[in-house]
């Protein structure tokens, strides 16, 4: 066959598309288990700093296990759908997939943490930032609207700024901030920029310099809490 | 990122120079770039499994290593044109002085735009107490591309001076 012929150069390009097909599928397979416990141990640690609990990578699973009493699944009128606590954790591991559902038929993930300042419930966020997703979780007080603790998580925003929100001087800001207004409407957490505080409701300061992040956190808090307004409910009767 | 840089250029130069004489002219750059995408997506996965907090820093940088034309061109210049030992060890050499780059880029930015380095506060309070403030701009992209044209132009005024002498 001539190397400067076509069919030589379409046969050799086939080839070497089907050696690197297969090379990264058998790579793919190897590193796939390492990924998924990685991820896990990753969404724990989210989960655990929600409720103002630190773990590292080593001992994550054992910390989450003596932390997480229980974990399911509730729906949009705040009854528990599966009790299984792995479901509620794999909900947690495909965020996107989950929060495409329409809030009314998403499987709404709820973790029990005992600290030391009692049971405490976290839910997952999830939403967009500037570049890319954004996600974290939500540790609420046993009165289903005080937030006890918040994580932010983030991938693609600029760092310094966007990416800010992973700092804890930015989620500690939520502590203690009610989504439920005295009359029991649902109100959210608003953020806000400085000197534009709103008249009511709870808010935060947004990260300086980042307005279409900080109002994506804010997005994404009032879309992904909505949907568990009833199960706050039943909490707090 | 710098050692995502240098594994993916070295391997890149040594696997393109030992095809180089199988390689159909007509499909060069087309073999190149499965070549330079298969060992990124390589070096990420294997991120993912060693480093996952980097991994979720720099995935998508590490994507976007094949886009860069630098990297492209060092790839066709150098591989196609010598043996696989010479071409790794011209590839490492490549990627360290990259690596370099990415790195002054990288503390200048940090420094100027955090006042910190490693995430360690290096400017002090007083300073700040005494108005100084960190230079957003510093954190966007496009900072990055005048600090490389920064260190581009110190580079060529050296050289300049090399030649003179």
């Amino acid at each position: 066959m001539k190397k400067q012929g076509r069919i030589y150069a379409i046969v050799y390009s086939g080839l070497l598309i089907l050696v690197a097909v297969g090379l990264l599928g058998l790579v793919n397979q190897w590193s796939r288990p390492k990924q998924q416990e990685n991820k896990a141990n990753e969404v724990r640690c989210g989960i655990l700093r929600a409720a103002r609990i630190s773990a590292d990578g080593k001992n994550v699973a054992e910390v989450f296990s003596t932390h997480i009493k229980r974990s399911y699944i509730v729906n949009y009128h705040g009854v528990v759908a599966d009790r299984n606590p792995e479901h509620a954790f794999n909900a947690c591991m495909r965020l996107p997939a989950i929060f495409k559902a329409p809030a009314d038929r998403r499987k709404l993930a709820v973790f029990e943490c005992a600290t030391p300042h009692g049971i405490k419930y976290i839910v997952p966020v999830y939403g967009c930032g500037l570049w890319g997703p954004i996600w974290g979780y939500v540790a609420f007080d046993a009165n289903g609207s005080t937030i006890y603790g918040a994580y932010f998580a983030q991938q693609s925003e600029t760092p310094g700024l966007g990416a800010e929100i992973e700092k804890a001087a930015f989620s500690s800001q939520f502590e203690g901030k009610d989504i439920f207004s005295k009359r029991g409407r649902f109100e959210s957490v608003v953020i806000c920029k400085p000197g534009r505080e709103p008249r009511s409701g709870s808010w935060v300061h947004g990260v300086s310099g980042s307005t279409v992040t900080s109002q994506g956190v804010s997005r994404m808090l009032r879309e992904s809490l909505e949907p568990y307004t009833q199960f706050f409910r039943t909490l707090s009767r | 990122m710098a050692l995502s840089v240098i594994a993916v250029l070295a391997l890149a130069n040594c696997v393109a120079s030992m095809l180089r004489r199988t390689i159909p002219g007509a499909a060069r750059r087309t073999v190149l770039i499965v070549i330079v995408v298969v060992l990124s997506v390589l070096v990420e996965q294997v991120l993912t499994v060693v480093a996952f907090e980097v991994s979720m820093l720099v995935s998508v940088y590490v994507g976007l290593i094949v886009a860069n034309s630098v990297l492209m061109g060092q790839v066709a210049s150098v591989a196609l044109h010598c043996g696989p030992l010479r071409a790794l060890v011209k590839g490492l050499w490549s990627g360290i002085g990259y690596g370099v780059v990415l790195i002054v880029v990288a503390i200048v930015r940090e420094l100027t735009g955090s006042g910190t380095l490693w995430g360690s506060r290096v400017v002090p309070q007083c300073w700040y107490d005494a108005g100084y403030m960190n230079n957003n701009v510093m954190l966007l992209p496009p900072a990055a591309l005048l600090i490389v044209a920064c260190v581009i132009w110190i580079r060529r005024a050296r050289r300049k001076g090399e030649l003179k002498n």
